[in-house]
């Protein structure tokens, strides 16, 4: 597969402050790829960078078959046929749908008609003379993604189109888009600090902190082995306990394993990793429920390690929930754990195996 | 190669202005900064010793006494007043506070010539009341339209909506839900105020408060009328009669350095905004004003009376009279078309620089932009006069074919109300998503298509707004056009001033009633409509 978009060593700063660092991807035809991270770790900046409307202070930006940022070069947005959906939409207020939709595309017949297929692909033909304040809030998402398509990008950037709909719009919102970028054929660059907007929507993510891809990945890849303790913590529930904390927790839980580690090693725990131990089970440590969240189809318990200041989320199924107050031992499940050793900038990522 | 361009990268991309921005802008800036360096060099030009000598002379010091003392007098008037009548028209149950609250706006349609006009042609000789009453008129009531008592009236009845408008808004944005939470504390009606309403209310009155010190100090028309000496007249003076101009120049410095004194004092007294803590805007209660009724109402009737229902009923008489001798109507037609004629074109000019400006320091925020932005908005605060006669120093020294045109007429209009535009545009694009533009960009449009098709019609209602305030400031500016004007070329404002000086009042009459008219509707639609018609 071709790449549409190669980023390589990207580098945005506003005045001193580094937003992003070396960021280096590559986005495959009709990918929808996502830029997953909290709020401030540049992810949109990169967005923006890519659109044109940053310029990178290093590294280089392909586009199709186009340098748009390389050394001593750089690309007004206007020429690098990339179709921008904002968080707001900011579709055009002062213009009908119609016009929105035909902005972008070429004032003849061919361009009409582009537009119109994108109105008609988002649904909203029936609506096309209508000014953005007389459509819902879906609806401005849908009419701003079909103004974007209608000149064919090469790749379409979404920054964070959901968050200005309320919750229940958002799947909905998120179904269809899936939808239309599938049958537009478009290649697409998703930026989202909601991990399961992400994980759902896109074929890769690369997940940012503080201006660095920590990881590039599928979403199974980014959930089952996450790269760093940073990936695994933002991505789902869970929980990291320090070697610090309790070496002797470590040891009860994990087993023979433990002995593999050495100094600064921290476990990763997912709330479905634990289950209730037998009376007696060496591998067991003793633990007080604080708090519960009820689900309905599963219920999430906050735990509290006897002996060591560290809670961990804890899962059961059904509604049968533990009391709060109550005390109980827990086991870590069978199966392959990922440890993170060391600090920060020279973090491992091992594996190890519980039986 | 079109579209790539290759320079310093690590800024943001649009961070670079166009040179189609930058450029009107910095002549924007050279417009206003390079004749006060002229009215300092003129001023100087006689050496330090001259210059100390002028400005610590006895008529210096007797202009900036009284110039003070009319300050300490007008600025507490305008404000209790001001503040007052918002609160009875938001807080109270005053008997028709709906009408009050448009009414008491109304003032504002009178520049203070007009006014002192008023005040004059009723009371003094040969006014109304001497008509009225023959030589059995009270002659006390005569003294009282000259000299402080005069000023007094004339700039304190007539300025008090700048404070009042602002409050007005202020007590709307105040949260009602302190007020209510100081009430479930115990506390009642004035410990409310006092607590409460009070500080929130307080950035506003000073505000206006600063609009009107201003104003007072920029005043040319009133004090002339009514004879009172302040330093815009003494300027004037001083400009007319004497051969050296050094000395114009020299008090003129004066002025200025007194203008920024009270501006540098207001700044120093600013706090960042406040944010409502709650989103729910509710009607106020409205407190019964019980038999306090009369009292309010008979206050307000004086306020109205003085600002509004006399000077009108005056100025209507003596459009009678005028009618009657059949007077300055042949003049009024070509005075008018002139009038309206110069203030579009000043409308127009000022829009043109300021949509530059706006857009630069809106858009593309450095320290130069805002610097930029800053010295525009100096012009705002300097009396028209001054500018005048820096326009004048600049035009006799460096570009003696601008002198007596009505280029040079029109340049002074733009630097002393560009920030008028400037400010409703800059407002305008900062209530203005840039993502519009950037989306347009990335659809393919040029900077020029963007510029025409997305942020031109997105900033209409400012660039309107502004425009009118241009045309309706210019339309009524009076100093600056005695000053710059081309011989023979007069406007309603001249007109008025003219006659009402050698006390022919029936044919100031007539261009007062047009000027009246001609700048009511966007006086309202521009000023009041804004403040009052948010109401409930």
């Amino acid at each position: 597969m071709n790449n549409v978009v190669e980023l390589t060593n990207v580098e945005v700063a506003y005045g001193s402050i580094l937003a992003v660092r070396g960021a280096t991807f590559a986005v495959a035809e009709r990918e929808i790829f996502a830029l997953l991270g909290p709020s401030g770790c540049g992810k949109t900046s990169l967005l923006r960078a890519i659109a044109g409307f940053e310029r990178p202070r290093r590294g280089s930006i392909r586009i199709g078959d186009t340098d748009v940022v390389s050394e001593g070069r750089w690309v007004q947005p206007e020429k690098r046929s990339v179709g921008m959906v904002f968080q707001e939409g900011a579709l055009f207020p002062h213009l009908t749908l119609w016009e929105n939709a035909r902005y972008g595309v070429k004032r003849e017949a061919r361009g009409e008609e582009q537009a119109r297929e994108a109105l008609n692909l988002v649904g909203l033909l029936p609506l096309k003379d209508r000014y953005p304040h007389e459509l819902s809030g879906g609806q401005q998402q849908r009419a701003a993604l079909a103004r974007a398509i209608a000149p064919r990008p090469k790749v379409v950037l979404l920054d964070e189109p959901f968050a200005s709909l309320d919750p229940a719009l958002r799947r909905r919102i998120r179904d269809d888009l899936r939808e239309i970028l599938h049958a537009a054929r478009m290649t697409a660059i998703l930026v989202t600090h909601d991990q399961e907007e992400a994980l759902d929507l896109a074929d890769r993510v690369a997940m940012m902190d503080r201006g660095r891809i920590l990881q590039v990945g599928t979403p199974a890849e980014i959930y089952d082995s996450p790269a760093r303790a940073e990936v695994a913590m933002f991505v789902g529930e869970g929980e990291c306990l320090s070697c610090r904390i309790g070496t002797e927790i470590l040891e009860s839980l994990l087993g023979p394993a433990a002995r593999e580690l050495e100094g600064d090693a921290k476990l990763f725990i997912r709330p479905e990793d634990l289950e209730v131990a037998e009376e007696g089970d060496p591998r067991s440590v003793p633990a007080v429920v604080e708090t519960v969240r009820f689900f309905g189809h599963d219920v999430l318990h906050s735990i509290r390690l006897e002996g060591a200041d560290c809670r961990l989320p804890f899962r059961t199924m059904g509604t049968a929930a533990l009391r709060r107050g109550s005390t109980l031992r827990i086991r870590l499940r069978s199966g392959r754990y990922g440890v993170f050793i060391g600090s920060d900038e020279s973090q491992v990522r091992r594996e190890i195996e519980v039986g | 190669m079109s579209g790539m361009q290759s320079g310093p990268a690590g800024r943001s991309a649009l961070a670079h202005p166009s040179p189609v921005l930058v450029i009107p802008a910095l002549v924007a800036a050279a417009a206003v900064s390079i004749p006060l360096f002229y009215v300092c060099l003129r001023a100087i030009e006689g050496g330090a010793g001259r210059y100390m000598e002028l400005v610590t002379s006895e008529l210096s010091l007797q202009l900036l006494w009284r110039t003070l003392l009319l300050v300490a007098g007008v600025v507490p008037l305008a404000a209790f007043i001001g503040v007052s009548m918002a609160w009875l028209v938001t807080r109270t149950r005053l008997p028709g506070r709906r009408i009050w609250a448009v009414l008491a706006a109304l003032p504002l349609v009178f520049p203070s010539y007009l006014a002192s006009f008023a005040l004059v042609s009723m009371l003094g000789p040969g006014g109304v009341l001497q008509e009225l009453f023959g030589p059995a008129a009270p002659i006390r009531l005569g003294d009282l339209a000259y000299g402080y008592s005069g000023a007094l009236i004339a700039l304190g009845f007539f300025t008090y909506p700048y404070v009042y408008l602002m409050s007005i808004a202020a007590l709307r944005e105040t949260d009602q839900t302190l007020e209510e939470a100081a009430q479930s504390l115990g506390s009642g009606p004035w410990r409310r105020f006092r607590d409460i309403v009070l500080p929130q209310l307080l950035p506003a009155v000073r505000s206006g408060s600063l609009l009107v010190t201003l104003y007072v100090l920029s005043d040319f028309g009133a004090v002339s009328i009514v004879r009172y000496q302040t330093f815009t007249l003494g300027i004037y003076n001083a400009y007319r009669g004497l051969f050296d101009r050094s000395v114009a120049a020299a008090l003129s410095t004066v002025l200025i350095l007194l203008t920024l004194v009270f501006i540098a004092m207001d700044a120093s007294f600013r706090r960042p905004p406040r944010k409502r803590t709650s989103g729910a805007a509710r009607p106020p209660l409205l407190l019964p004003l019980g038999r306090w009724a009369p009292v309010a109402l008979a206050w307000s009737c004086l306020v109205i009376g003085v600002g509004f229902a006399i000077p009108t009923l005056t100025i209507l008489h003596w459009v009678a009279r005028a009618l009657e001798m059949n007077r300055a109507l042949d003049w009024s037609f070509q005075g008018t078309a002139e009038s309206v004629g110069i203030s579009i074109a000043a409308a127009l000019t000022a829009t043109l620089f300021a949509i530059p400006v706006a857009l630069w320091s809106a858009r593309h925020p450095s320290a130069i932009s805002r610097g930029v932005s800053r010295i525009v908005f100096a012009g705002y605060a300097l009396p028209g006069l001054v500018v005048a006669l820096a326009l004048v120093f600049f035009a006799t020294r460096s570009m003696i074919v601008l002198y007596q045109t009505l280029g040079l007429l029109l340049a002074g209009y733009v630097v002393r109300f560009l920030p008028e535009s400037v400010g409703a545009i800059e407002s305008s694009a900062a209530r203005l998503s840039p993502n519009y533009e950037l989306a347009a960009r990335s659809l393919g449009a040029s900077r020029f298509r963007t510029f025409r098709t997305i942020t031109l019609p997105l900033l209409r209602g400012g660039i309107l707004t502004g425009g009118g305030l241009v045309f309706l400031t210019t339309i009524k500016e009076l100093p600056a056009t005695l000053i710059l004007r081309p011989s023979g070329f007069e406007t309603l404002a001249t007109r008025i001033w003219t006659s009402v000086t050698e006390a022919f009042y029936a044919e100031a009459a007539i261009p007062s009633l047009v000027l009246i008219l001609v700048s009511a509707l966007p006086l309202y639609a521009l000023v009041i409509r804004p403040v009052l018609g948010s109401s409930r």
